[in-house]
């Protein structure tokens, strides 16, 4: 697994270097090859790039709690860093981190990461919201 | 833009992140709908899928 081990603690059991794998020159990366794969131009937003550069990495490589991780997701989406893809470049980066969850049997895993997703692509709704809050709880 | 080495772990991290963004590549819109409109975009697989998964697991726990 590529991703950092569980760190549980009393205070903070479900905080976890989630991103911390992905520096931002490997969410360029995952961008290009996500791009390359559908023929898309691969090139930074004049705007978009810089602010999301310094969203995540001034946070990505600390331990978190898995909700933040999906909002640092969820905000460099919405800053559009790239020309294209940039749903499914976020989407699939704290989708993958968060892998197979042990707390949850494999419908409840399968729920969290497409929550996860809508959350990320900005698609949620005030239920999935409150599903994805029950399944956090599930994990404390 | 310039890119650096990686670690192993994160070229890892990397791989499995392209291909869970390969995988759901489908359901996402090219263009920045979010930023454009505030709304994003996901097309749905419906149940099927959901549906698929159980009949394979049996509702077992995932082991990490």
């Amino acid at each position: 697994m590529a991703w950092p081990s569980y760190k549980k603690s009393k205070s903070n059991p479900v905080a976890r270097k989630w991103l911390a794998n992905v520096p931002w020159d490997g969410v360029v990366a995952i961008n290009e090859q996500l791009c390359a794969a559908k023929n898309a131009l691969h090139k930074a937003t004049s705007d978009g790039f810089d602010p999301a550069y310094k969203l995540w990495s001034d946070n990505y490589a600390r331990q978190m709690e898995l909700d933040e991780a999906v909002e640092i997701c969820r905000r460099c989406h919405k800053l559009a860093p790239f020309c294209f893809f940039n749903g499914n470049t976020f989407a699939a980066i704290i989708r993958s981190s968060i892998g197979s969850v042990i707390e949850l049997d494999t419908s409840e895993s399968y729920m969290l990461r497409n929550v996860v997703g809508h959350i990320v692509a900005g698609t949620s709704t005030s239920e999935e919201e409150e599903q994805f809050k029950t399944l956090l709880s599930k994990l404390n | 833009m310039a890119t650096r080495k990686f670690t192993p772990i994160e070229q890892e991290a990397i791989a499995a992140a392209v291909a869970e963004g390969l995988a759901i590549q489908h359901k996402f819109r090219p263009e920045p709908l979010y930023k454009l409109t505030g709304k994003g975009y996901l097309k749905s697989d419906g149940v099927a899928e959901l549906q698929k998964i159980k009949e394979q697991s049996g509702g077992k726990k995932v082991a990490r």
